[in-house]
């Protein structure tokens, strides 16, 4: 009986201290990429989720994050914070753009476009040498060393510092996005995706709303690809590929989609999980794939489903911004 | 570069016959049941994996082993669609795409854990030689791949068109309920349709993993190639399938005329544009 | 109603009618065909502002197309719809929804899985620019906005009277409550004509009575209310206007007690035996 704030407060607490208990080693490494996956498929789930717009190209926009801040970085010295925006903006540009082209039309045929989109990306990534050098990628993109009055200059790149720079990244990423679902505009992309003719009869343009949804999604997408370079150091055409937007589809699903911080748990349980139960690398993927099908046909609701069961068991009301999603 | 037109225009017409091979597969499947089976390029793949292990390992010959494979391929399509697909025919588009790719992973990765990840070639009887036909070097393989693919299209088409089953298709695919009131078993016909879907692709695999090679990833960029095919040709239409993997098959092969690193992105620049200038697919009329 | 009196003379500006007071809704010559065939034909008859027209035929007689039209789902073959003095073709259902025309579905439309109150706020996004970077930044306005939208729900919910269904997911209403929540979004947007596609469908006599007199009370709020009926002597009552549309063009026009002693009206009531059905 803890309580909402309560539970928010422990788990704040417990990541946190994480680097405590966890050292500089291969864990914290997880929980890092634990952070910055999660605010690609929280900023998923805002498409797919909340506007019910199927986006299969959600690594194109991670790729154009990830590119955009290594290329500034190692041609113009643009440090990470300023890469991160300027990734998030080129991916954000590159969604209003595609999705003004395409989201007239929604259902399958924007659903293949956005494999498309992220098939081109990738094609570039590898053609286009001269710039990113291929397949051979763009070493070298480091975390920044930022001067603190009283502490010093701070390094990020060790595990530590950076663990706490994307918890915090990705503390704000996901704020926004829950902030931005439960507002006005997310109302319009819930309306969106519950009855699209109903929508335009009470004045909400689905063209619109589709297009506000798929770029403020690419924006955090970008963040995120910024935030992996930086950590990383290096980007290559891999970042593009479909693998990437499943296993962020995979989070969302198994987190619950539409609620936002269903998927962030999802990435928990989807970067640590594995590593955690020691499958076999090549076991892992089949598990993964059957695990997908398990999931979507059966608990459709995800993660979240059992936690808000839980809540309700132990007498506190879910969190009731939340609307039960009754069907995948 | 006007004498070498003509045989790029072999390879693509031999490429596209096999796009629209698998297209047609996807196509019943998603014209008739609503279902983006993100999983067909998968078939596709078992159907060269299934004839390289008939042939390579269990020596089996050739020919007969191109038939157990579709057959064996097809069967599991209609296991698939019992188990799986089934469930998702009144579902919304998303949870049959998350479904099928879930599906995709896994087919592809049992793929992976069975065969390893090395490309391999199905030994076939076929002279390396090449055949010249005027001003275009061929091979055996090509031009049995070829024939086989084309007969095979063809014999779909007269199929739909003429027999009863495929009168029962075509009436299921406009009017379900309608159908399923006309006595059509529509289960059973959508099981065989999976099947049959299945089969095609399996096929394709077979035949174009004689004369390239077979690999346990080469589904997934099968599924979008397809997924381009029947955009082009107009969701669900068979004509429209065939028409559009030979279009997609020729331009790509031409396209490398002009780059070879942008070949792959030929189709899905076409499919934007389509999608801008004719959403109703090329071949669709209004 | 304020809001709504606003976007509607906002429309009448942008329209460039000088305040003048012309009809909501003028309907000229206007024709639909599908392929080779044709649903509407020379359609044309106007609504004034305030009062409640309604308009009537048998089954097929293209009255659900000419809701289509009028509200942008379908684009007219032939003619010209003006709302306000001003043209709607070409602009989105959305669009037209913001000039202050608002429609229901004859196929009862709910959002499936948001709760009542939530589907009829919903509606009341009607008119708010879509703005997610700002309200990002100033949710104290976000916030004031869906205050104001639960308020208006409320009430808006009491009008209809599904005040006590406010937390209920949309699709565990019965079917005549999901047609009266389907009318409660639409009144969220505030429209100044509200288009009704067979409200009393599918409902029992005292549901049907219920929703008729709820029209009655939203003319008398000075909306102006349209409806589509097939049945005749639902619309009788409440209507201050029938216009009759027969194989797709409009046989007769005017007040409900004229219409019926139309030699036209009555030949096709006798026709189709919709009279009998209509009972």
């Amino acid at each position: 009986m803890i309580g909402r704030r309560g539970a928010f407060a422990l788990v704040a607490l417990l990541l946190a201290a994480a680097p405590l208990v966890l050292g500089e080693g291969y864990y914290l490494h997880l929980m890092i990429m634990f952070a910055i996956f999660a605010i690609a498929a929280a900023s998923l789930d805002l498409i797919v989720g909340v506007a019910g717009l199927l986006s299969l190209g959600h690594a194109a926009f991670f790729g154009l994050g990830a590119y955009t801040s290594a290329l500034l970085f190692l041609h113009a010295g643009l440090p990470m914070f300023g890469g991160m925006l300027a990734g998030a903006l080129v991916a954000a540009i590159a969604a209003a753009l595609l999705g003004a082209l395409i989201l007239k039309v929604r259902g399958h045929r924007f659903v293949i476009t956005t494999v498309a989109f992220a098939e081109i990306m990738r094609l570039v990534a590898y053609n286009w040498v001269d710039l990113t050098r291929g397949q051979m990628g763009l070493p070298g993109v480091l975390a920044p060393r930022i001067p603190v009055p009283g502490l010093g200059v701070i390094d990020f790149n060790t595990k530590t510092a950076f663990y706490y720079l994307a918890l915090v990244v990705a503390g704000v990423c996901v704020f926004a996005l829950r902030r931005i679902a439960d507002g006005p505009a997310g109302r319009g992309f819930a309306a969106l995706r519950e009855n699209e003719p109903l929508a335009e009869s009470v004045g909400i343009s689905t063209y619109h709303h589709a297009i506000a949804a798929f770029t403020i999604g690419a924006f955090f997408a970008g963040i995120s690809g910024s935030l992996y370079a930086h950590y990383i150091s290096f980007v290559g055409p891999d970042l593009f590929y479909f693998s990437y937007t499943t296993l962020f589809l995979v989070m969302v699903v198994i987190g619950g989609k539409g609620t936002i911080w269903g998927p962030v748990m999802g990435a928990f349980a989807f970067t640590l999980l594995p590593e955690l139960l020691r499958v076999a690398d090549e076991f892992r993927l089949v598990f993964f794939g059957g695990l997908l099908i398990v999931a979507v046909l059966f608990f459709p609701r995800g993660l979240t489903a059992g936690i808000d069961h839980l809540s309700r068991r132990f007498g506190r009301a879910p969190d009731a911004t939340v609307e039960r999603r009754a069907d995948a | 570069m006007i004498e070498i037109l003509p045989q790029y225009l072999f390879n693509g017409v031999l490429v596209g016959a096999n796009y629209a091979l698998i297209a047609l597969g996807l196509t019943v499947i998603f014209g008739l049941m609503n279902i983006a089976n993100f999983a067909h390029g998968q078939f596709y793949m078992m159907g060269g994996f299934m004839a390289y292990v008939l042939t390579a390992s269990l020596g089996i010959g050739y020919f007969p082993a191109i038939v157990i494979a579709v057959l064996v391929v097809a069967a599991a399509g209609v296991v698939l669609d019992r188990l799986i697909f089934f469930r998702l025919r009144a579902k919304p588009l998303i949870s049959s795409v998350l479904v099928t790719i879930g599906l995709s992973i896994l087919l592809e990765n049992l793929a992976l854990l069975l065969w390893g990840p090395k490309p391999e070639a199905i030994p076939s009887p076929f002279s390396k030689m090449p055949v010249v036909l005027g001003p275009i070097f061929a091979s055996e393989a090509r031009l049995f791949a070829l024939g086989v693919t084309f007969a095979t299209i063809a014999a779909v088409h007269v199929a739909l068109r003429y027999t009863r089953w495929g009168k029962a298709v075509r009436a299921t695919f406009q009017q379900p309920e309608a159908a399923a009131l006309s006595g059509i078993d529509v289960d059973r016909l959508y099981a065989a349709c999976f099947g049959i879907g299945a089969g095609l692709a399996a096929l394709g695999g077979a035949l174009l993993g004689s004369i390239f090679f077979v690999h346990p990833t080469m589904g997934g960029i099968a599924t979008l190639k397809a997924f381009i095919v029947v955009i082009l040709g107009g969701m669900g239409s068979f004509p429209g399938a065939i028409a559009g993997g030979l279009l997609l098959g020729i331009s790509e092969s031409l396209g490398t005329l002009v780059s070879s690193a942008y070949k792959d992105a030929i189709g899905f620049i076409l499919v934007i544009l389509i999608l801008l200038y004719r959403p109703d697919g090329l071949f669709r009329r209004a | 109603m304020p809001e709504a009196g606003t976007t509607a003379a906002s429309a009448q500006g942008a329209a460039g009618a000088g305040g003048a007071k012309g009809p909501m809704l003028e309907v000229r010559g206007v024709a639909k065909r599908f392929g080779g065939l044709t649903a509407l034909e020379g359609i044309g008859f106007d609504v004034p502002e305030g009062g409640v027209v309604s308009v009537i035929g048998p089954n097929g007689a293209g009255k659900t197309t000419l809701f289509n039209l009028i509200t942008g789902y379908l684009p007219p073959s032939e003619g010209e719809i003006l709302v306000r003095g001003g043209s709607i073709l070409g602009l989105t259902p959305s669009r037209i929804a913001r000039l202050g025309v608002v429609r229901t579905f004859q196929k009862t439309e709910v959002f499936p899985e948001l709760t009542v109150g939530r589907c009829v706020e919903t509606g009341a996004l009607c008119g708010r620019p879509l703005r997610p970077v700002r309200d990002l930044f100033r949710p104290a306005e976000a916030r004031a906005f869906a205050e104001r939208a639960r308020a208006r729900s409320e009430e808006i919910l009491a009008l209809v009277g599904l005040a006590d269904k406010r937390d209920s997911l949309s699709t565990n209403l019965s079917y005549g409550e999901q047609r009266l929540l389907e009318v409660a979004v639409g009144l969220a947007a505030e429209p100044a004509l509200l288009l009704l596609d067979e409200p009393a469908s599918g409902m029992n006599a005292e549901e049907a009575g219920h929703i008729m007199s709820l029209i009655r009370r939203l003319a008398e709020r000075g909306m102006t209310v349209c409806l589509v009926e097939h049945n005749m002597k639902v619309v009788m009552r409440i209507s201050d206007r029938v216009v009759v549309i027969n194989h797709g063009r409009v046989i007769a026009d005017g007040p409900p007690a004229t219409v019926a002693r139309d030699p036209q009206v009555v030949a096709a009531y006798l026709g189709q035996g919709w009279a009998d059905a209509g009972g």
